[in-house]
């Protein structure tokens, strides 16, 4: 197939729109020019904040302090869009006209109010004991309201683009949520001649994320902590800095989702001129915190003129009730509903080691190095979604799976490519239903692991996400006042689900593909071990083994050249501080992930997904050139 | 400890309290949650309306039968993409993408439980003499006709014995009343036809023509009861036939063009349509469009243009030429900016009342001459003198095939109805008809994947299609 170049303008200057027809492909799969978007659109954000806060303290006694906050945060953000008309934009079903230009003005309007009362109390009774104690409480409370209107068709793109001008006025929205939290805390620490340390933290948290009945929850922790350094036993031991012994144990509660997430929904719309109410969202009102119970322990040491560092340290996670979004069958009429899906733990190990290798006047040489080691597992699964056979819950590429790691890819096993007219025979008996799938089953196409049913079993476990390893190195070299920081980073064993490679698999239409769609099978390239491509017609093309790819990696993820200005200047100039730096981040990678950058997600503050490359823009490369004036 | 302290910072504590509690059960704004939506008739008149929007397939935009006048057509051969041909218009369906429909028609069924549910729970008081139970029955229309789709597109209707019905749903979806197993044939078909009971007692006896009313079910019981085709079901839906024909307001157009081109939901043939959203003709997107080629294009395949071939039809239901095919003109003209009639959806017309009429007196061993006569009543409409054809047919299958093509010529691009008509044919002559169906398994479509991933308790997939 030919490479299809466009040219940005017609020939009478006028910007080239990229509709469907002059891609050569349906109308909804046009192409937005960028260069439409460089002329005339408007995209401008402007945002008015008023932060407040006032604050009282009280010594009731010589120890014993009230304090209570009051803060607000207002914002106002307006935001102002024009599309002009040259540009496609994004409508119900792809790519379509903008008809003439379309703008929007929309107006949010968010408070965030924070109420705290503490009472602390710190007490240094005799040398050697010292306790302080702090117990409060917080009211927290977040509210937004969006308004927005749009009107489209505007006369010309460069003047009257204001929303008087436009000849359709558009559905104008609004939006608006509201959360609150409420907290009562205590935290005590107690030390003993500053080598045992104890800590007790107890909280309890009401988030209106929750139904009553689940709303408030309880998060208490402690830890423990022996300086061994100061114990006298130790104390004559010259070559020993620090040497501190840590254990903690804690739950922490997590209630990141939306608002509302536990209640049955109606939302409003309207058929025939009259308004009506539709189920939009099922509510589940069972759900509860998300909680993680940590526990640490530890060792971190100074030796030898706290010339070698470090530490080492071991933790277990417990999570249980995992709050997702649990996808649903259709037959339930709704996508999908909030739950707390599954219990997971995670261990680890943590090692870092800190070295100073060289100690001059002049000239300074040290070295951190970090690796780390975590292993999760699914160890509960709620029941109500998963299927009793295969104990998993199915997360679109992804399954999490009882008694498995995270970061499991699920789909078709990808088993080679058809070459000769015998594998052909052969692979179609055992695809006795292949007329009813992919009727063009022929040479080139690719063959994938059968179900016992006569077609491809699409429910293969196919990889694991989940790293053996990762961890970084930060050198830093010092000479008078030139120092030059270099930050290595790696990850080891973690495959990534390659999603733009599906695509470069099939051809449906004239849009850009990777150049991978080159290595294809043709009767010239009957090597290839990617599947032939035939216009139009998919085959069992889909998340197969064969788009997982071993996601390791090395990265150069920053360097930084920095000049500390000499002091006898600086005190000249009557400087506190000054220093020039050049830095530099994701200079090289090494690599053999195909797509453009292997440390992606799709989802980076998910505990459970997140593991695939839907084409993500990878990390820049960033150059900077910086002064730094401290007066 | 000074006191003048502590009780003040004890009083504001204990009333923060209060204001805290009520912040934190503070309902949604923008929504309303299940138990404050049906409250009262207008309530529950609002909320029936939105059972209505699931029906027309709606965004507040504009509303959507696509693929209803589409799939079905595709699939019985008389329409096809202009864009090259698919899978579906050679009957593979492995892998179509109308598995949508599955999910859409139980949204709607969901919609129709929540007032059902909601409604039953109101005091019949609550009511203007009634309304009560009539809500109950167009809801209870709604819910079979959403289930009576499914068990078309996915269950094995053509098989009471057979144990791949639908999941069925007869409750407003909570937690713990979903991931049903699907149920069987026999049991979809008592389901269905129960709802179909109470709306046909209940439901009003005129209404304007985008709600229901009892004729609009005694029609669709007829659609069921001739797919079901068990023990007495074609002398019920003779009976069901006559008495529409002779009791209800509606009369057969007297140009079935004037319809399409014209009258729109103002025909007097039109029993149920979707009326469009306001200024949808203005909308790129909206269904007209898609048969002049503005997103995805539609176009009237050779096997329509043979059929029409020699009817006075064929001049406003097929177009010019593109490629080997034809512009579908049914709705729009390739000339023709879309309007509120081409943009109007049907789902039951008086004309399908009687060639149901004569199905079922032909499938019944009635009189054959009964039923052509109904037959070339219809016929008649559409301006057609000569019926030489249905003359010629002797047999009582030569009959409901003539009677098959009427389906096909007055229904195209509807409602599928021509797709059911052709499947209710012996399996010989639908090969005969449409050489590409040579099996069974391509009656129904498969059961989309992400069912059986999140309902665990679904049960097998349609014969001939793969299961994650």
């Amino acid at each position: 197939m030919p490479h299809q170049r466009l040219a940005p303008y017609n020939a009478d200057g006028s910007i080239n729109t990229f509709n469907g027809s002059a891609v050569g492909t349906y109308a909804s799969s046009g192409i937005q020019n960028p260069l439409s978007l460089l002329k005339n659109s408007v995209n401008q954000g402007k945002i008015a904040a008023v932060l407040g806060s006032i604050s009282l303290e009280y010594d009731i006694l010589k120890d014993l302090k009230f304090k209570s906050i009051a803060s607000i945060n207002y914002q106002q953000y307006h935001q102002h869009d024009y599309t002009p008309s040259t540009a496609l934009v994004r409508g119900d079903a792809g790519a379509t006209s903008s008809q003439n230009g379309i703008a929007s003005q929309a107006q949010t309007e968010s408070t965030t109010f924070l109420f705290e009362n503490t009472l602390s109390y710190n007490k240094q009774f005799d040398a050697n004991n010292r306790i302080d104690v702090v117990a409060g409480t917080s009211w927290q409370q977040d509210k937004s309201n969006t308004f927005q209107a749009s009107g489209q068709g505007f006369p010309d793109d460069q003047i009257l683009t204001d929303l008087s001008s436009a000849a359709v006025i558009l559905q104008p929205q609004s939006y608006s949520s509201q959360n609150s939290l409420l907290s009562f805390y205590a935290r005590a620490n107690y030390a003993f001649k500053d080598r045992y340390l104890l800590t007790f933290t107890g909280r309890s948290d009401a988030s209106s994320k929750f139904p009553a009945a689940n709303r408030t929850a309880f998060f208490p922790s402690g830890g423990v902590a022996w300086r061994l350094s100061q114990e006298s036993f130790l104390k004559n031991m010259s070559w020993i800095n620090d040497l501190k012994l840590r254990a903690s144990a804690g739950y922490t509660g997590t209630q990141n989702i939306g608002d509302h997430l536990f209640r049955t929904l109606y939302t409003p719309a309207s058929y025939a001129g009259t308004n009506a109410l539709v189920p939009s969202q099922l509510g589940n009102n069972t759900i509860k915190w998300e909680s993680t119970l940590q526990k640490d322990a530890g060792l971190d040491f100074a030796f030898f003129d706290s010339r070698l560092s470090g530490g080492i340290g071991v933790y277990q996670k417990n999570t249980s009730g995992l709050l997702f979004n649990q996808t649903l069958a259709p037959s339930s009429a709704y996508g999908s509903v909030i739950a707390n899906i599954a219990n997971i733990r995670n261990r680890g190990l943590e090692i870092e080691i800190r070295g100073d290798f060289i100690r001059g006047k002049r000239f300074n040489w040290n070295g951190s190095f970090n690796m780390s080691f975590n292993r999760s597992k699914v160890t509960n699964i709620n029941q109500n979604f998963s299927d009793p056979n295969e104990s998993g819950t199915y997360l679109g590429n992804t399954i999490i799976s009882e008694g498995k790691p995270l970061g499991l890819f699920y789909g078709q096993q990808f088993t080679g490519i058809i070459n000769t007219p015998a594998e052909l025979a052969a692979y179609k008996k055992q695809y006795s239903l292949y007329p009813y799938i992919t009727p063009y089953l022929n040479i080139g196409d690719p063959m994938y692991k059968m179900s016992p049913y006569g077609f491809v079993s699409s429910s293969e476990i196919i990889g694991n996400a989940e790293p053996k390893f990762y961890g970084g190195y930060t050198n830093t070299l010092t000479y008078k006042g030139f120092s030059l920081t270099t930050l290595f980073t790696y990850s080891y064993g973690g495959k990534i689900l390659y999603l733009a490679d599906i695509n470069n698999q099939k051809v449906v239409d004239l849009t850009n593909k990777g150049v991978a769609i080159l290595g294809r099978w043709t009767p010239d390239n009957t090597t290839a071990d990617r599947p032939r491509l035939v216009y139009g017609q998919q085959g069992n093309i889909s998340t197969a083994s064969n788009d997982i790819y071993n996601g390791s990696y090395l990265k150069l993820k920053s360097v930084t050249l920095a000049y500390q200005i000499p002091k006898q200047l600086m005190d000249k100039w009557k400087l506190q501080s000054a220093s020039v730096y050049i830095s530099a981040t994701n200079l090289f990678i090494i690599t053999k992930y195909p797509g453009p950058d292997p440390e992606v997600s799709n989802d980076p503050y998910s505990l459970i997904s997140g593991y695939s490359d839907a084409a993500a823009y990878p990390t820049v490369k960033q150059f900077s050139l910086g002064f730094r004036i401290g007066l | 400890m000074n006191k003048r302290f502590i009780y003040p910072i004890l009083t504001v504590a204990l009333l923060s309290q209060y204001a805290c509690k009520k912040q934190l059960d503070a309902l949604p704004t923008n929504a309303k949650v299940e138990g404050n939506t049906i409250t009262d008739q207008p309530s529950a008149n609002v909320a029936l309306n939105g059972v209505y929007f699931r029906f027309a397939n709606a965004t507040n935009t504009a509303t959507d039968w696509t693929n209803d006048k589409v799939m079905p057509s595709l699939f019985a051969g008389y329409l096809g993409s202009g864009n090259g041909a698919s899978n579906d218009e050679s009957d593979a369906f492995g892998y179509t993408v109308y598995t949508s429909e599955w999910g859409r028609y139980y949204s709607l069924i969901n919609a129709a439980n929540g007032v059902n549910d909601g409604v039953q729970k109101l005091a019949d008081n609550q009511f203007t003499a009634g309304r009560k139970s009539q809500i109950l029955a167009e809801a209870r229309f709604l819910r079979a006709y959403g289930s009576f789709k499914l068990l078309s597109y996915f269950g094995q209707w053509f098989d009471i014995t057979s144990p791949l019905g639908i999941v069925i749903e007869n409750q407003f979806n909570t937690l713990t009343n979903i991931n049903l197993p699907r149920s069987t044939v026999k049991d979809s078909y008592t389901f269905i036809l129960n709802d179909l009971d109470y709306a046909i007692a209940n439901a009003a006896s005129t209404s304007k023509n985008i709600n229901v009313n009892k004729w609009t079910a005694m029609a669709l019981k007829m659609r069921v009861l001739l797919s079901r085709g068990q023990g007495d079901d074609f002398t019920q839906a003779i009976a069901l036939g006559n008495s529409i024909i002779s009791g209800s307001p509606y009369t057969l157009e007297p140009n079935e063009k004037d319809i399409f081109y014209t009258k729109g939901l103002a025909s007097n043939e039109v029993m149920l349509g979707v009326q469009p959203q306001a200024n949808q003709e203005l909308y790129y997107l909206n269904v007209s469009n898609t048969f002049i080629g503005a997103s995805a294009f539609y176009i009237a395949k050779p096997m329509l243009y043979n059929l029409l071939k020699n009817d006075p039809r064929l001049s406003w239901v097929v177009g010019p030429a593109v490629g080997d095919n034809y512009y579908f003109i049914k709705y729009i003209t390739p000339a023709k900016q879309s309007t509120v009639t081409s943009e109007t959806a049907y789902a039951f017309r008086l004309s399908e009342v009687y060639l149901m009429l004569a199905e079922a007196t032909t499938r019944s061993g009635g009189d054959l001459n009964t039923a052509k006569t109904n037959l070339k009543t219809v016929m008649s409409k559409a301006g057609v003198t000569d019926f030489s054809a249905v003359d010629a047919a002797v047999t009582a299958a030569d009959v409901q095939t003539q009677i098959y093509y009427e389906y096909a010529r007055n229904f195209v691009g509807e409602d599928g109805i021509e797709w059911m008509a052709l499947l209710r044919l012996p399996l010989a002559t639908i090969t005969q008809i449409r050489p590409t169906i040579t099996s069974k398994i391509q009656y129904i479509l498969p059961i989309p994947n992400n069912e059986f991933t999140n309902n665990p308790n679904f049960g097998a997939q349609n014969p001939g299609y793969s299961k994650p």
